[in-house]
């Protein structure tokens, strides 16, 4: 075996080293996430999921005087196809840890907040683009089908369901993201999220009236129905988009915290 | 260049590293020995600025690496080679670490073509080989044609032939000019391939020298001298022992029936023989083991706490033989 280092004669240009900046994260964040399988299954899920139960509500509604109309028939394939997103999301992170790669990663790339935001904004990008596309998708599919059949919804409720759905698909699964680089391990983050998007729910049955309200409001499962118009409490859907943009922004902030001080 | 200033940590009660201080130079490869649990992982990771230290700095080139502008065009790091993500295949593991440095992707063809991973590029690495892993993890190391250079374990678990090309790599990199730090717990290992060592035991300093001077230190050099068989070569024996021993060698039985003896050239205790009318059958040159002496000087890592060069009561008899 011969050892060509190439180093007379590389690609390499002797001289000044530049320095790293934001564009070379982002690029090598990109040829991450699209060069594992976990990325494609994770969208395909949340693709079958959020058009398949929808068409499923809709063939039912069609040519039939009950059932609702298709903005509402979106909600169920919307509600659980946000699992996949926010597990992609915890994959994101995790899977460095899991692996290993994070210290090759940090070994290559010392600078771990510039990191985390690079991973971030490369996962926000590709959730919130094929989560449009996805709410988009359903919300045609339902025009053509029930089309003549019931009165349209207004602009206003379209682009909620459209652009607000895919914000919050991004929005959830950055905050996965955040959980995941907090908790640096799959199975742990994922349960954690699937606690934060049924827990909020369920446990609102159980409570007294005042609570209940509350905490049934601002439950995820209440926020993807809003987006639908079938939310339940008298906060609108894009106020509920900014709850949870805070709430992902205080999170990720945190993540970036924990992220600079621990040894990994 | 790698210098390390009092680099201490400790994780809870444990400490894994004491006041720990050496200077890594260029040019030479310097081997990081120690036994499994000494520290020098630890160490190791808080070089390249994963883990801070509880007190103490280290700089590599002249800055702490994460001050580093460009890390993988200064230092390149071989820590673990099962820390890839298995799913992705070899290419996009090394094309990711490039587009971290902006290096561009003929540079990825090229380190996988120079360690002979070319034609599995594209396979998922998950399914390497360890002596595949350990060379993808080479290649990273070598993306940027940095002028640091790290490898925790670089032989662990490869076959001979990798060996061969780990240590030919290691010597060329260092004749290169560049720093080459290699840390194992094969004392043999480095006895071939390191020209400096440095050597720790529970997170402390044992040893900072060349390998020539460790081996001249601790590597005794002894005489086996069995006298002729027959019926009274027990009597033999005594008489030849007390003839070295008079003269100012160092005399040990053998279970075989030998004596090692040291402190005596070969031909002075042939010549004490032949005054003393005593025949030979054997009287051969043996070298200490390389090994044995590392061994006594890490096992005594509690009782010397700072010695510099290992534990003077320890010093062998110099012998020319």
């Amino acid at each position: 075996m011969s050892i060509d280092l190439l180093t007379d004669e590389n690609s390499l240009r002797t001289g000044e080293v530049p320095p790293t900046r934001l564009g070379n994260v982002l690029a090598s964040e990109w040829t991450k996430i699209r060069s594992v399988q976990s990325t494609l299954w994770t969208l395909a899920s949340m693709f079958a999921l959020i058009l398949g139960l929808a068409l499923i509500a809709d063939g039912y509604s069609y040519n039939r005087a009950e059932g609702g109309g298709y903005l509402g028939n979106g909600v169920g394939g919307f509600i659980v196809g946000q699992i996949p997103v926010v597990t992609l999301g915890v994959l994101v992170i995790t899977s460095e840890y899991g692996t290993g790669m994070i210290r090759t990663t940090l070994t290559a790339y010392p600078r771990r907040v510039s990191l985390l935001t690079a991973k971030a904004m490369v996962f926000f990008a590709l959730a919130f683009v094929l989560g449009t596309l996805a709410t988009a998708l359903q919300l045609c599919c339902g025009m053509v089908i029930l089309g003549g059949q019931e009165d349209s919804p207004t602009l206003g409720q379209i682009l909620l369901a459209v652009f607000g759905g895919g914000l919050y698909l991004a929005l959830m699964g950055l905050f996965a993201l955040s959980v995941g680089t907090l908790l640096r391990h799959s199975a742990g983050a994922i349960s954690v999220m699937l606690g934060v998007l049924l827990l909020p729910f369920i446990l609102a049955l159980f409570l007294p009236t005042g609570m209940r309200e509350l905490l049934l409001t601002y439950s995820p499962i209440n926020m993807s129905a809003s987006l639908y118009g079938s939310g339940t409490g008298d906060v609108g859907g894009w106020a509920l988009l900014g709850v949870l943009a805070s709430a992902t922004a205080v999170i990720l902030a945190t993540a970036c915290l924990a992220m600079r001080r621990r040894d990994v | 260049m790698i210098e390390a200033v009092g680099l201490t940590k400790r994780y809870g009660g444990k400490t894994a590293v004491e006041d720990l201080s050496f200077t890594v130079r260029p040019g030479l490869v310097t081997g990081f020995l120690g036994p499994n649990g000494s520290g020098k992982s630890t160490t190791m990771r808080m070089i390249l600025g994963l883990d801070t230290p509880t007190s103490g700095t280290v700089t590599v080139a002249g800055r702490p690496f994460r001050e580093l502008r460009n890390a993988p065009r200064t230092v390149g790091a071989l820590l673990d080679a099962k820390a890839v993500h298995g799913g992705r295949s070899a290419y996009s593991h090394l094309l990711c670490l490039a587009q971290l440095a902006g290096l561009p992707r003929r540079r990825v063809d090229e380190v996988l073509a120079a360690v002979g991973l070319g034609e599995v590029a594209h396979k998922r690495c998950g399914g390497f080989s360890l002596g595949m892993g350990q060379r993808l993890g080479i290649a990273a190391a070598l993306l940027g044609d940095p002028q640091v250079l790290l490898f925790d374990e670089p032989v662990n678990g490869l076959d001979p032939e990798g060996i061969h090309w780990v240590r030919q790599l290691m010597r060329r990199l260092a004749s290169e000019g560049r720093t080459v730090f290699v840390s194992s717990h094969l004392m043999s290992e480095m006895a071939l391939t390191a020209d400096h060592l440095i050597v720790i035991g529970r997170g402390q300093l044992l040893a900072d020298l060349s390998t020539r001077a460790f081996i001249d230190r601790h590597s005794a050099g002894f005489a086996r001298v069995r006298t002729a068989d027959g019926a009274d070569a027990a009597r033999q024996r005594e008489r030849l022992g007390a003839v070295l021993r008079a003269a100012g060698g160092d005399v040990v039985a053998e279970p075989d029936g030998a004596l090692r003896v040291s402190g005596l050239t070969l031909p002075r205790i042939s010549d004490l023989a032949w005054e003393e009318q005593l025949r030979l059958y054997e009287l051969s040159p043996h070298q200490a083991s390389l090994e044995e002496a590392y061994m006594q000087l890490t096992q005594g890592s509690v009782e010397y706490r700072s010695s510099q060069s290992g534990p003077a009561e320890d010093e062998p008899v110099e012998v020319t033989v």
